[in-house]
């Protein structure tokens, strides 16, 4: 105790020799200048020295050069994972667009037809309509009369009308792309891919404060006057689409990136619960993955088909025009994250807004019914500090589900709606473009991606902590955990008084608190260690520094 | 089945055989911070979601949309006197989501009308009054009940 | 442990191994009992022989919410007395290639493709789309997201070691987005009216039955991707210089070795796509080879003579299939050949095959046969894989490219 004391008294004694030394080097250049020239002065207030903490969070993490470690610094302050809200592309509970919409701040525009930006391909589309008319048909019969796939009578109904919807997609994929390769060259290029793993981690602002939280602060006095302070909730989502299309380059915006900030795309406010519309949480590690690992060139998506299935496991009772909500939520669901992720992987995360406007194009379809959403991203950050100071908003255009066809009789297709069909070969004739401004401002000159660091020892590393990161595989050991009896026995009623206090909750620890890089690294075997002679016992751990 | 206690028939009596179910349903306040169209109801631990829905569609015609049940952990308290820890019963509560257009307040079935509160003060008045008086008339026989009087 | 350390009196370990030791050799006490009925004349039983008899529980029908599947023995309506053999695309025969041989009565013609496949192999093809093939290896080996458990880790010098389990692409998708991708790059890159007059299809189900030698055997088969064509598949071969690889002889192994017997199957062959549509003939399938599904029926590993079989096998139930729905079930000799192109991959390893049916009476070795040109073991790339933290390609071959180019557009 006693040494512990003379070294904190030697650190503060050199310090202040320090700050001697630095006045004394001043004095040397010109101390004074005309006009008083003073610091800022800082709010001392608690909040203003909080807000100041996490701000300079924030400008580490925008700091750091890859984006991977970006990624792992995202999830550095939580061991255990972050409580996130799980937004999924294939659920959605009653009453759900309020939410959807406030979560992804999106302002939703329901439309007939497709926005002015699409005119100017119009008659090519035409063109390509009128040649692709009868293969269209064709796959049609093809794949919902005259092909006998081995069924299986297992499947819900959901399942199997993805599967027919995900077989017709991949057809008209498929002919619209042959057809239209030689027309336009952004096709060849692109890469389809077929049910990629999308990811999104947002923290999200502007909630209600949950309960837990609330009686957790009562314990404590100081937090008496903060009981409501607001908090982030971490939201996770995941979904799989039948298929995607990405480029290199990005998609033109829909509207100019100044409409951002038009207040007409302001989204209301929904501050209850999530759980209480009937979202459940996960402890998870946040990720984000729009289908494939950092380094992939083809960065951009252009265009993803979802499916509809989940529609027919919603209740009766939840009536048509909810479920013409749900789709236009699971478009706002699947574009917004799609984006996002795509967005982390320019250097942006929650805390850094994007500097420049995203878009993509959303198809929902179950081989019959069609519904098209072309969504622009201008910004993700919904943070407590932002979600009201942040005037910018999301807008997706969408239109209802309409009819591909009208029926298949006799083995031919009855009514093929052609305005359909060429609002979809529309989407994929939309050009991609280089933009003129600087892609990645948050990430490093020469090192984007851990590919690129020098140090083998540190690249492998990283490489291994991210993927084991962003696989969520469930821990070794057991999580930690307040048994039913010791929260009887220990903390409602202190009959066990006399025990030695060992558990977490008896020292006033909050065990789920702990950060990433709270552990052990591997030791190394003497054997292992290099000769003659090295103390180090440890391997060295590169965690990004937040 | 009704499990509830009748008494024996007897001839002439009457006839007291209804059978209905144990069901019941307590209309519980929601926390503020709740969507208006989400009702709370503590209901018989026996009830499944779709007899609550049931329930509320037949007998009060209430459109449902959606039922989500918990069963929460009862309380545990001291025994007053004895000391030792007790369980409460357990509680099942039903989260009933009526459609999104509907919005739900709570009744406040013990509202207090004008001048009530006036009426509450002169009867605590009154009651003041009274005993006061009584002291002062028992005040040299203090230990003597105060119904041994003439 | 030193002679001169002093056990603590109590010691609860020993104390329960103690235990164990005196329960574990416990002897019945005789208490006379026996003998003593025996005096009286009872007769005594043993009680063992009450116990041994196994309970016999009555199945007991019960009300439910679905009718319960009927257990699938002889008392199943479906069940048929005669055996069929069957192969599916999980299967290997034992002796690969030529069991294939044998059993589909086929010749074959090692490292010999048709002409006009040889000439369109040749032809170059841009730069960008070898761009695109190598875009398409690595997004399948490396930058695919999939995180799904790979198979367990063994070292044969200490086979009882656990490693840490992997997580990664599986062989299943990997194989899926190499070829879809492959599929994709060759259609972009072809001519409008030759993909046109085409269609692909993902995972396929084909079904053979046929009769050799007495006895009934069945193919099942899952094509990965079948192309079809609005024309049937011709070639035209010059077989008079081909040294053809004759049906060897298995003795002493008979020709259905390793298929296991079914008693449920159905008697007609099924070809997946009904006969009034236009784009009906096979024209390329392309198989797949995963390692981690693909297995022998005794646990051996699976030798690349077997997966050659895998190819002939496969591309015969398709071709099989697609002649019995085109001539009926009964046909023998063929009017015509039919053609099927066949790829089967590893992801790395591709393997070309071309077969000519000629005939469905594959009893015995004489008369018609069929033939199978085939072109084996050509590498698309030596390893593709996360190197030391950076993505890598090593030795991309591109004449790969040239051939499955050529299948496709021939």
């Amino acid at each position: 105790m006693l040494s512990i004391r003379g070294q904190r008294v030697f650190t503060k004694a050199k310090q202040l020799t320090l700050r001697r030394y630095a006045q004394v080097a001043l004095t040397g250049e010109n101390e004074y200048t005309e006009t008083p020239n003073y610091p800022q002065i800082q709010d001392m207030a608690l909040q203003a020295r909080k807000l100041r903490k996490r701000q300079a969070v924030y400008e580490k993490i925008k700091k750091i050069d890859t984006i991977e470690e970006k990624q792992i610094a995202l999830n550095m302050p939580r061991y255990y994972g972050w409580p996130c809200i799980m937004l999924s592309d294939d659920r959605f509970p009653y009453s759900a667009m309020p939410l959807v919409q406030f979560y992804t701040r999106t302002h939703f525009k329901s439309i007939e037809t497709l926005p002015t930006a699409y005119s100017e391909t119009s008659e090519l589309a035409d063109s390509i309509v009128n040649e692709i008319k009868s293969q269209v048909e064709d796959c049609i019969v093809m794949e919902n009369i005259s092909i006998r796939r081995s069924d299986d009578d297992q499947l819900e109904e959901s399942q199997k009308e993805d599967n027919v919807a995900k077989n017709i997609v991949r057809q008209i994929n498929r002919i619209i792309t042959n057809n239209a390769a030689d027309k336009v060259p952004h096709i060849l290029p692109s890469q389809v891919d077929y049910d990629p793993r999308h990811e999104a981690f947002w923290f999200m602002g502007g909630s209600n404060v949950p309960d837990n939280v609330v009686n957790w602060r009562k314990q404590y006095a100081p937090l008496k006057d903060r009981l409501y302070e607001p908090i982030d909730r971490p939201v996770q989502y995941k979904g799989t689409p039948f298929l995607t299309v990405r480029n290199h380059l990005p998609l033109k915006p829909f509207v100019p990136y100044s409409e951002a900030t038009n207040p007409e795309f302001k989204v209301e406010k929904f501050s209850y619960f999530p759980e209480s519309v009937g979202y459940t949480v996960e402890f998870r590690h946040g990720t984000n993955i729009p289908g494939f690992w950092p380094g992939d060139l083809d960065e951009f998506g252009l265009l993803s088909f979802h499916g509809r299935g989940h529609i027919l496991n919603r209740k009766e009772s939840y009536g048509l025009q909810d479920n013409l909500e749900a789709l236009h939520c699971q478009a706002m669901v699947a574009s917004f994250g799609w984006l996002l992720a795509q967005a982390n992987y320019q250097g942006f995360t929650s805390y850094n807004d994007i500097t420049y406007p995203l878009s993509t194009q959303t198809v929902i379809t179950n081989g019959h019914f069609i519904s098209l959403y072309a969504y622009q991203l201008n910004t993700i950050t919904m943070n407590i500090d932002m979600i009201d100071k942040n005037m910018k908003h999301n807008i997706c255009f969408g239109t209802a589900p309409m009819k591909l066809f009208e029926t298949i009789e006799n083995s031919q297709v009855k009514g093929l709606n052609q305005d359909v069909l060429k609002m979809l070969v529309q989407f994929y004739l939309n050009t991609p473009e280089a933009r003129e401004h600087e892609m990645k401002p948050y990430l490093g000159k020469d090192i984007q991606v851990i590919a690129d660091i020098e140090d083998d020892n540190r690249r492998c590393w990283l490489e291994d902590r991210y993927k084991h990161l962003v696989s969520n595989r469930p821990k070794h050991n057991l999580l930690p955990e307040v048994y039913l009896w010791e929260k009887i026995y220990k903390i409602k009623h202190k009959t066990r008084f006399f025990e030695a206090k060992r558990r977490p909750f008896e020292l006033g620890v909050n065990p789920y608190k702990r950060r990433l890089d709270e552990h052990l690294p591997p030791y190394i075997p003497k054997a292992l260690r290099p000769y003659p002679k090295a103390r180090k016992k440890f391997e060295t751990t590169y965690y990004p520094e937040v | 089945m009704s499990t509830r206690w009748y008494p024996i028939y007897q001839r002439g009596n009457p006839q007291l055989r209804i059978f209905l179910p144990n069901f019941w349903m307590k209309l519980v306040h929601t926390p503020l911070r709740q969507q208006p169209n989400i009702v709370h109801f503590q209901c018989s631990m026996e009830m499944t979601k779709h007899d609550i829905k049931n329930y509320l569609e037949k007998i009060y015609k209430v459109p449902v949309v959606e039922v989500r049940t918990k069963i929460s952990l009862g309380k545990f308290r001291k025994d007053i006197g004895k000391g030792y820890v007790v369980k409460d019963d357990d509680i099942k509560t039903a989260f009933v989501t009526l459609p999104k257009t509907t919005t739900f307040e709570f009744p406040n079935i013990f509202e207090k009308k004008k001048g009530d509160v006036e009426d509450d003060l002169k009867s605590l008045e009154e009651t003041k009054k009274t005993f006061k008086q009584y002291i002062e008339r028992n005040r040299d026989r203090s230990d003597i009940p105060s119904w041994f009087s003439i | 442990m030193k002679l001169s350390r002093v056990l603590y009196a109590q010691h609860i370990g020993f104390m329960f191994k103690k235990h164990w030791l005196i329960q574990g050799k416990r002897v019945p006490i005789d208490t006379g009992l026996e003998q003593y009925l025996k005096d009286k004349g009872i007769q005594v039983e043993d009680a063992l022989d009450f116990i041994k008899e196994p309970e016999v529980h009555e199945r007991v029908d019960i009300i439910g919410p679905y009718e319960r599947a009927l257990p699938l023995d002889e008392n199943h309506p479906n069940y048929k007395e005669r055996p069929c053999y069957t192969l599916t695309n999980m299967n290997v025969l034992l002796e690969g290639i030529s069991q294939a041989q044998v059993l589909t009565k086929t010749v074959i013609a090692e490292d010999k493709l048709p002409l006009r496949i040889e000439e369109l192999a040749q032809l170059p093809a841009p730069k960008a789309v070898h761009e695109g093939v190598k875009k398409a290896i690595l997004s399948a080996n490396v930058f695919d997201c999939e995180q799904k458990k790979l198979p367990k880790i063994k070292d044969p010098e200490r086979p009882a070691y656990n490693f840490t389990r992997i997580l990664g692409i599986t062989d299943r998708r990997r194989n899926q987005i190499l070829t879809n991708k492959l599929m994709q790059l060759i259609e972009k890159s072809s001519d409008v009216d030759v993909t046109q007059s085409k269609y692909v299809l993902n995972d396929i189900e084909c079904r053979t039955v046929f009769d050799k030698e007495n006895e009934l055997i069945q193919f099942k088969d899952v094509s990965n991707i079948l192309v079809t064509s609005n024309k049937p598949l011709k070639h035209e071969i010059d077989d008079r210089d081909i040294p053809f690889i004759e049906i060897p002889d298995l003795y002493p192994i008979k020709h259905t070795v390793t298929l296991p017997k079914q008693h449920f199957y159905d008697e007609v062959s099924k070809y997946p796509i009904s006969s009034n549509m236009l784009s009906k003939h096979p024209h390329t399938t392309w198989l797949h080879y995963n390692a981690t599904e693909v297995k022998n029926l005794y646990e051996e590993p699976v030798t690349p003579i077997q997966v050659l079989g895998r190819s002939l096998t496969h591309t015969f139930t398709i071709a099989s299939s697609f002649a019995k729905q085109l001539y009926g079930e009964d046909i023998k000799d063929l009017p015509e050949p039919v053609y099927v192109n066949c790829i089967q991959t590893d992801g790395q390893r591709y393997h070309f095959g071309v077969l000519e049916l000629n005939t469905l009476n594959v009893s015995g070795t004489d008369g018609t046969k069929n033939v199978w040109f085939c072109k084996n073991d050509v590498k698309l790339y030596d390893s593709s894989r996360y190197l030391g933290g950076m993505p890598a390609l090593e030795n991309y071959n591109p004449a790969v490219y040239g051939y499955i180019n050529a299948f496709y557009n021939c």
